[in-house]
């Protein structure tokens, strides 16, 4: 019960927030849409354009990183707010007051994440439909997308976990976490971890975001069935990867959390 | 209600701290406490004694190196949100409340992180506002508040779910003289109408003495007295005379001395810019006599004599003094 109350008042705060920052969030919408084009146009340019195979892939290729990016979009909400609202509370005073809630600090950050998830969805359901405007690719969705996409972002969150957890030591996680942003931008959302293979094809299948994005891939692009992609795998790895992430963020952060307590530096800054 | 045993906190022995190899500073040495049902009790100490320490211990925010310490029976570290649920607070610093919230969404976002919901907190929140006067100020932004009314408003928040004990860390911090003597008024009201446990940090003497049932002296980590607080503050009203006479050849000084010594044992002379002051820490007439007889006797050249009351600062500096002094140099580095 109060795990739900606080779920709730958390969410709903984000809410309350997030629409004071509507200005900045139509901005970001601009810039994200301007990064995308200049990855299209990159992209484009190294492949030929003359024979009809040829552009037939560039549509193929297209389609491959408009995925990508787009859960990408909700790996960054992840990564940039977890860590970031810890900090930002820190220096507002706050964090402290939060820190005595009804229930542990574990679920009154849950609150936060899922907060953040509703702003995020709401954020790229305006962002895809420009991309996909401007890109010209088509996509059709079908509904096994969704509860993928809500695996992805267990895991994504797990990592958020660790990013939280390390602002309450370190304070300042904005560096930290623009990298992993990065690295989940190239290695995650736009490398085909099947083709690269090797180091970089593991590399990539262990963060994160990529086993989500692979198999929301396979939906979206091949028309594949999520049954069909039980027995090759894919959803497995995904299962599993989000659960290790989930599990070993909440430990991180628990860690954090009384190394924190001991240090006393809860909502110091 | 709120009891402390041997509770001791070291800072500098986390994991990160050793790694950046962080001094160790003892904050507290064996702290016993135990704070009764209704009463309001004040944490004296000077800065750094570890009051802050102690409070945030009491909310969960810093773990004891050791200790136990329960709050309505809760213990603190096994039974932490029990133990939780049974007190507000609010810390040093006016910024315990969202600014950008009103005040009504300060209340209604902590009392859900309170897990409070529905009608009840609808209600509470009614009642708050209006006991607390914030009733044509409920959706008005924490910012736009003045310095004290936030810090009535972080009050009110660490009440909203009616706690049985209210945690207070400098309430009057940073308060002008009017502001500050509305929190005490209020936090005054609180205990007294609604049976709250108050604990409270302060320097201010006066806001101790008009509050607080008992005090704990607190320097260095150390309890140095726990008592009713009537009793600490009662040597307060105590008058003393001081004398001040011309500046004597050291001689004649010497000779003041011993003579003072045999019928005033308690009087301290001391020397300041060319003259002398002689303090006699005595109501007793007849001592007073004996004084200026004496300084007569002496030829002194009589400059002025006055009584004085000692005031409370004094006294919370004696206690600190002594304790000090009992302990001998150094002290807070483990
Ligand atoms: N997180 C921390 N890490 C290391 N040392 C700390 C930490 N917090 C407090 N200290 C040290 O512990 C001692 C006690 O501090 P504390 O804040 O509890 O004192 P205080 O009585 O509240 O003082 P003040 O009146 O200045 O608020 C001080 O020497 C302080 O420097
Ligand atoms: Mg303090």
């Amino acid at each position: 019960m109060n795990v739900l109350t606080v779920l709730w008042a958390e969410t709903y705060k984000e809410l309350i927030e997030s629409r004071r920052y509507t200005l900045n969030l139509a901005l970001s919408i601009i810039v994200q849409t301007i990064i995308f084009m200049g990855i299209l146009f990159l992209a484009v340019s190294f492949s030929p354009i003359r024979t009809p195979e040829a552009v037939a892939r560039t549509a193929e290729v297209k389609s491959f990183l408009l995925i990508g990016y787009i859960v990408w979009t909700f790996a960054m909400f992840a990564v940039n707010n977890m860590g970031q609202d810890v900090t930002t509370e820190m220096v507002l005073g706050t964090f402290e007051q939060k820190y005595m809630a009804s229930v542990s600090p574990v679920v009154v950050l849950a609150g936060r994440a899922l907060g953040n998830v509703v702003v995020s969805v709401i954020y790229t359901g305006v962002l895809l439909p420009v991309l996909i405007l401007i890109s010209g690719v088509r996509l059709s969705i079908p509904w096994t997308v969704f509860p993928v996409l809500g695996v992805t972002l267990v895991g994504l969150y797990g990592l958020g976990y660790i990013l939280a957890g390390m602002a309450l030591l370190f304070k300042r996680v904005g560096q930290a976490s623009y990298a992993v942003q990065l690295v989940l931008l190239f290695f995650g959302g736009f490398t085909n971890p099947g083709e690269a293979g090797g180091v970089v094809g593991g590399f990539s299948r262990a963060l994160p975001l990529t086993p989500g994005v692979e198999v929301i891939r396979s939906l979206v692009l091949d028309g594949a069935r999520l049954g069909s992609l039980v027995s090759t795998g894919a959803v497995t790895r995904l299962l599993v990867n989000a659960a290790a992430y989930l599990a070993v963020g909440l430990a991180v952060f628990c860690l954090c959390d009384r190394v924190a307590r001991r240090r006393g530096c809860i909502g110091k800054y | 209600m709120v009891v402390v045993s041997d509770i001791t906190k070291v800072y500098g022995q986390d994991a990160v701290s050793r790694l950046i190899r962080r001094r160790l500073v003892k904050a507290l040495d064996r702290v016993s406490l135990e704070i009764r049902g209704g009463e309001v009790f004040g944490l004296l100490g000077p800065n750094g004694a570890g009051k802050t320490t102690l409070i945030k211990i009491l909310c969960g925010l810093v773990l004891p190196d050791g200790g136990t310490a329960t709050i309505c029976g809760f213990d603190i570290l096994r039974q932490r949100t029990r133990a939780l649920a049974c007190l507000g607070a609010v810390l040093e610093g006016n910024r315990n409340v969202y600014w950008r919230l009103t005040v009504k969404e300060n209340l209604t976002y902590f009392g859900h992180l309170k897990g409070w919901i529905g009608r009840r907190l609808k209600r509470r929140i009614a009642w708050l506002l209006d006991y607390f006067g914030f009733k044509d100020l409920a959706r008005e932004p924490a910012a736009n508040l003045s310095r004290g009314w936030q810090q009535r408003l972080a009050i009110c928040v660490a009440l909203v779910n009616d706690p049985p004990i209210l945690l207070l860390d400098e309430p009057t911090l940073g308060l002008d003289v009017e502001s500050a003597r509305s929190v005490r008024d209020l936090v005054q009201r609180v205990a007294a109408d609604q049976g709250k446990t108050v604990i409270l940090s302060t320097h201010h003497m006066e806001l101790a003495r008009h509050l607080c049932r008992r005090v704990a002296v607190i320097d260095r980590g150390r309890v140095l007295t726990c008592s009713d607080a009537h009793a600490l503050f009662q040597g307060a009203s105590t008058q003393s005379y001081r004398a001040r006479v011309a500046e004597l050849p050291p001689e004649a000084l010497e000779r003041l001395r011993v003579r003072l010594g045999s019928v005033a044992p308690k009087a301290v002379i001391g020397t300041d810019d060319h003259e002398v002051v002689i303090t006699l820490p005595d109501v007793r007439w007849e001592s007073l006599f004996d004084m200026l007889s004496l300084l007569r006797d002496e030829g002194c050249n009589f400059l002025s004599l006055s009584r004085g009351e000692s005031d409370l600062d004094e006294v919370f500096l004696d206690v600190v003094r002594a304790g000090r002094e009992a302990d001998g140099p150094g002290g807070s580095g483990a």
